[in-house]
């Protein structure tokens, strides 16, 4: 095949010029390109078939060429067939005579326009991500697979005093040894940093505070980041500012605290007044006295219950129950609990049988918060189950995992005592089950019979059972009634 | 004449406390303020204090812990009535000595319980 014919049949669009730029030559692929006869193009200026915004640098690099007489290539947009913009990327290659004269160009149009689309879509993703990362309220950290710093973010440079270009590209030890540099930062915080860059594998959250004149509490997060095909792709490292957050939770606490405090002295005194009108023989009642009186003892229960049920969960929320723990029976708890519901079981004439062998190891716990959970798992089998129905509490030493009960969770510390509560009442949908413990939360059913509550009791239960050790779960259903079961590990030799 | 030392500066508990003991079979003196309870129980040893915490004056742990450092071994039973919810109240009363503590709302039925089991 001799030039002539080669040239006629690659499949690149291709022109030779001379040096006043005009088309000599064309072949078949650069006819269809444009879209054009052989008549139309040959003796057109190159210029005519670039788009206007790309005239200058076509020139240019015409210049260049003719001047330097050595090739060039860029991109440039072209005009094709349809009017439509292409673009292209250019080669511009000088022929010249063996005195070194310039005969003519030869000129190559290859198409990229796709590629070309395809990198500016890639280009706008990648200013959206950046854009998205930089407006972002926490402070952001990205490191590559090899622990390489790739990003970081406007507030993670206000946050730790850096200028992202001492970062970015080196390895998250060097970003350690910066940050060792500032006194304010706590050294414990950088090491757990540390021990990240070679694992990609565990989540973690953690809290640490910058002490100095504006002192901080940060709380941050750190993920293994996977594509979606699972291919990693590096650990993200997320920092938030929760100085405010924290303050503010705390004002709530105190708020709560101080509220309920000041209800104690006036609930005390109605209580203790209706106490005295029922038991003092100098002031007996008539029968509808003695009803007046009830309907305001219990709900004066009710008030109590809700203030110690708030003032409770308002501490587990911020952290701030300590138990009282010492060595005590099981059955020091469950009496306490019976002191205040026994009452309520006897009035709507409920069977209460307790199977609580006396040989139970004592148990490391507060003795006060474990009878609250008996106390409120308790009246709500009360509550939940109808007049005449019955109630049972037993409990058992579990020493071995195949001794628990077929739906228990996975990870129940052992060796330990098993307690369920168990009751003949309204139960609970399966759907709802796993809600049941979150606050303020109430059954469907529960709200359409108009049974009282808060919501709060199970959410009290369940933190002080976590905060023994134990675990708390249920096994319920529709009309037949429901068990709640929960662990509470024996501690040895404390 | 032995009695039942009350300080609480709360007037409506106040007066239903009393007369719950009275009416269990106790003489009791009642107080508003902590250092008047104070320096009547020096004076005159009392078989038993119910003390509020947040009193006038002095708190109920003050009160407490001088009473108990003034009669020593012979020191009277101390109750300290604490609120809901102050957990560090209650690790306080028993650092300044007292024997026993109830937590309001508490209910004039244990209060006597416990009063009897101290003064029989």
């Amino acid at each position: 095949m001799d030039d002539r014919t080669l040239f006629e049949n690659v499949p690149v669009p291709m022109l030779t010029l001379d040096a006043n730029g005009a088309i000599r030559q064309a072949n078949a692929a650069a006819l269809a390109f444009y879209g054009r006869s052989a008549e139309e193009l040959l003796g057109m200026s190159l210029a005519a078939l670039a788009h206007d915004e790309s005239q200058y640098l076509q020139e240019r690099a015409w210049r260049s060429v003719l001047q330097s007489k050595r090739s060039w290539q860029g991109l440039l947009d072209h005009i094709d067939h349809e009017g439509a913009l292409r673009t292209v990327r250019l080669h511009l290659a000088p022929v010249c005579d063996a005195d070194g004269q310039l005969r003519s160009v030869l000129c190559l149009i290859v198409d990229v326009h796709q590629l070309a689309v395809a990198q500016r879509l890639l280009q706008h993703e990648r200013d959206r991500f950046e854009a998205i990362i930089e407006s972002a309220n926490d402070a952001v950290l990205m490191i590559d697979s090899e622990g390489t710093v790739v990003t970081v973010n406007l507030q993670f440079e206000r946050l730790f005093n850096l200028l992202r270009q001492v970062v970015l590209g080196h390895p998250l030890l060097e970003l350690a040894r910066q940050l060792r540099a500032q006194p304010d930062l706590p050294p414990d915080f950088i090491n757990v940093l540390l021990n990240f860059s070679s694992d990609y594998t565990q989540s973690a959250s953690y809290e640490f505070e910058i002490s100095g004149e504006a002192r901080r509490v940060i709380r941050w997060y750190t993920e293994p980041v996977h594509t979606y095909s699972g291919a990693l792709l590096g650990r993200l490292f997320v920092f938030r500012d929760a100085t405010h957050e924290l303050a503010l939770d705390r004002t709530k606490t105190e708020f709560v605290s101080l509220v309920t405090h000041e209800l104690s002295t006036p609930l005390s005194a109605i209580k203790n007044a209706v106490e005295l009108l029922q038991d003092d023989p100098e002031t007996a009642l008539s029968a509808d006295g003695c009803q007046y009186v009830q309907i305001i003892q219990q709900r004066v229960e009710t008030l109590e219950t809700l203030v110690k049920d708030i003032l409770a969960l308002t501490r587990i929320e911020a952290g701030r129950i300590e138990l009282r723990r010492a060595y005590y029976p099981l059955k020091a708890a469950l009496d306490e609990a019976l002191n205040s519901v026994r009452a309520l079981i006897e009035s709507r004439r409920q069977q209460l049988r307790l199977d609580v062998p006396e040989s139970l190891p004592l148990l490391w716990m507060d003795r006060n918060r474990i009878a609250q959970v008996f106390t409120n798992l308790l009246t709500n089998a009360s509550k939940y189950t109808p007049d005449d129905g019955s109630i049972l509490v037993r409990a058992m030493r579990i020493d071995h995992a195949q001794d628990l009960p077929e739906n228990s969770p996975a990870d129940v510390r052992l060796p330990a005592v098993l307690i369920t509560v168990q009751d003949t009442g309204i139960g609970i949908a399966p759907e709802e089950q796993a809600r049941i413990f979150q606050r303020f939360y109430r059954a469907e059913e529960a709200r359409k019979r108009r049974i009282q509550g808060s919501g709060l009791g199970l959410t009290i239960v369940e933190s002080f059972v976590k905060l023994h050790g134990g675990k708390i779960w249920l096994k319920s259903a529709p009309m037949q009634g429901s068990t709640f079961f929960f662990t509470l590990p024996i501690v040895e030799g404390q | 004449m032995s009695y039942i030392l009350l300080a609480e500066d709360d007037r409506s508990l106040q007066f239903l406390v009393q007369r719950k003991l009275e009416t269990e079979g106790y003489t009791v003196r009642s107080l508003a303020d902590g250092s008047e309870a104070l320096a009547l129980a020096l004076q005159e040893r009392p078989s038993l204090l119910l003390l509020d915490i947040g009193l006038p004056s002095l708190t109920g742990f003050e009160v407490c812990r001088e009473v108990k450092k003034h009669y020593g071994a012979n020191s009277p039973p101390i109750l300290i009535i604490s609120t809901n919810g102050q957990d560090a109240d209650v690790e306080a009363a028993s650092d300044v000595g007292a024997d026993d503590y109830l937590i309001k709302p508490f209910s004039l039925r244990d209060l006597a319980e416990r009063v009897r089991a101290f003064l029989g």
